[in-house]
């Protein structure tokens, strides 16, 4: 096993053009024969396997391809190479790209270098056929070998593993605040810390007690629990092992704190208490900084669990969302329960981040997202589109 | 408000104490709020009504948060959410969903 950056040392001693982004290698500068029979170049992707931070024998021999359709000297489709032509930019600031599927006869490739030097042949043969100065070992273009993994501790191979790299530039080096750490904001935490944010802030000022890791993602250990640290370190220490820049604040929310939320680009909101919502709320409109509202409503009755979870995008100036969000206390106990599952919390903070990574363009849309509602009894999801139209339900 | 109840008297047929409770239930429809039945009388209801079938010491104004759905409702809307203001046509065996979602 190697590391990444020594792959690419390894590569670029065999002459290639070769540089890592997004835990996909780019070999740049490859010849191949275009569909008008001159010779052109590509890019060719190949995303790495890895373990434990460390390079692993290629699991899969798929691979991107940033030129056109690679041909035979005769036109005809290229021999070896099958091509699926359904292109998506899958590493950020790349052209959109094909998949690419070859392999050595009967078995995938034993490394890295195998997997590219076959690549670069089949891709080049007929290119050098026609003229044979051509070669994607020629290192015109030297480029520094990236060791940055960016804000995670170490390569997001799930993206590069599906090619998402383009897309997660969406939300990428964006800043986001939590604000709440109980069931649903721990999940929500659990959630874009996956992501490859600049920076996630967490704001609570509870202790992880026990009865929070019944409603908590992972297993905190009992040890944990005896720490009585405050569920913002507790969280920070904890996801800190897979992003870097999770950033405790022990305090409560309110006018006086609100502040803090200043340089967010985004806030998922996960408070129990309705009545310390409008300082937040009133703060986050006048920094014209969007927010989910995420919130559950539920009741026990002989026929089990029922009620409803709610998932409310509000976007600046959108006082119609902004009126869904409840803001009142319920001092006298008129709705009486403080049911929650974990897994509707789980629920609730995943419907909230799939709102705003749609926001973001990472996941498509056909409607501007507002209120979701999903009842627990009927197993239905009501959506409200954002702005002036209500009423409507998927 | 009518009898609910189906009517069964000696020597009646089960057919016969099938028809008079259809012929009951056309003045009374049984609607499930927070799966609670409740039996209901007219043509539509709004969020108000709703709040107090499920929240019976709630006030006015402690309702313009709550969020309402319902399911099982008339055709051409037949689920969805109650804005505030609205109302919806109610058919026997509605289901509505009432509660002031605000648990993190």
């Amino acid at each position: 096993m190697t590391n990444p950056e020594q792959e690419v040392r390894g590569l670029r001693e065999e002459g290639y053009n070769v540089a890592l982004l997004d835990g996909t290698l780019v070999i740049s500068h490859v010849p191949y024969v275009r569909a008008a029979g001159n010779v052109g170049f590509g890019d060719l992707l190949v995303p790495l396997a890895m373990e434990g931070g460390r390079v692993v024998a290629p699991r899969e021999h798929q691979a991107w391809w940033t030129g056109g359709a690679p041909k035979e000297t005769d036109g005809a489709p290229l021999n070896g190479i099958s091509v699926h032509h359904a292109g998506r930019s899958c590493v950020a600031g790349h052209a959109s790209a094909m998949m690419l599927c070859g392999r050595i006869r009967g078995r995938e490739f034993r490394d890295y270098l195998e997997f590219v030097s076959t690549y670069v042949a089949l891709l080049g043969a007929p290119a050098v056929a026609l003229d044979p100065r051509v070669t994607a070992r020629s290192s015109r273009r030297p480029v520094p070998v990236a060791t940055d993994t960016g804000p995670f501790a170490y390569v997001d191979t799930a993206s590069s593993r599906a090619a998402l790299g383009a897309l997660n530039a969406t939300v990428k080096g964006r800043t986001v605040g939590i604000v709440g750490l109980g069931g649903t904001g721990s999940y929500v935490l659990d959630l874009v810390s996956k992501c490859g944010l600049d920076a996630i802030h967490l704001f609570d000022d509870d202790v992880l007690e026990q009865h929070s890791a019944f409603r908590a993602p992972g297993a905190a250990t009992i040890d944990d629990l005896r720490a009585r640290r405050r569920k913002v370190d507790h969280f920070a220490a904890v996801y800190r092992g897979i992003h870097r820049r999770v950033v405790p604040h022990a305090v409560r929310m309110d006018a006086r704190t609100a502040p803090l939320l200043d340089p967010l680009d985004f806030v998922f909101l996960c408070i129990d208490d309705a009545a310390a919502k409008p300082p937040i709320m009133n703060r986050l409109a006048e920094r014209g900084i969007a927010y989910v509202d995420a919130g559950m409503g539920l009741y026990a009755s002989d026929r089990g669990i029922g009620g409803a979870i709610r998932t409310t995008l509000v976007e600046p100036g959108d006082d119609i969302m902004a009126a869904l969000v409840p803001t009142a206390g319920d001092p006298e106990g008129v709705y009486a329960t403080n049911i929650q599952t974990c897994e509707l919390n789980a629920l609730n903070a995943a419907l909230a981040v799939v709102a705003w990574k749609r926001r973001c363009g990472f996941y498509g849309a056909n409607r501007s997202d507002g209120n979701s509602v999903f009842v627990v009894e009927d197993g239905r999801l009501h959506v409200q589109d954002a702005g002036p139209s209500e009423g409507r339900a998927a | 408000m009518k009898d609910s109840t189906e009517h069964h008297s000696a020597g009646t047929a089960p057919g016969r104490a099938l028809t008079v409770a259809d012929t009951n239930a056309r003045d009374h429809k049984t609607i499930v709020v927070n799966g609670r039945e409740h039996p209901f009388v007219g043509d539509e209801i709004g969020r108000g009504e709703l709040a107090r079938l499920a929240f019976p010491t709630v006030t006015l104004a402690g309702q313009s948060a709550l969020t309402v759905a319902y399911d099982h409702g008339p055709e051409g809307a037949s689920h969805g959410l109650l804005g505030s203001g609205r109302t919806t046509r109610v058919l026997d065996g509605q289901t509505f969903s009432v509660s002031l979602c605000d648990k993190s």
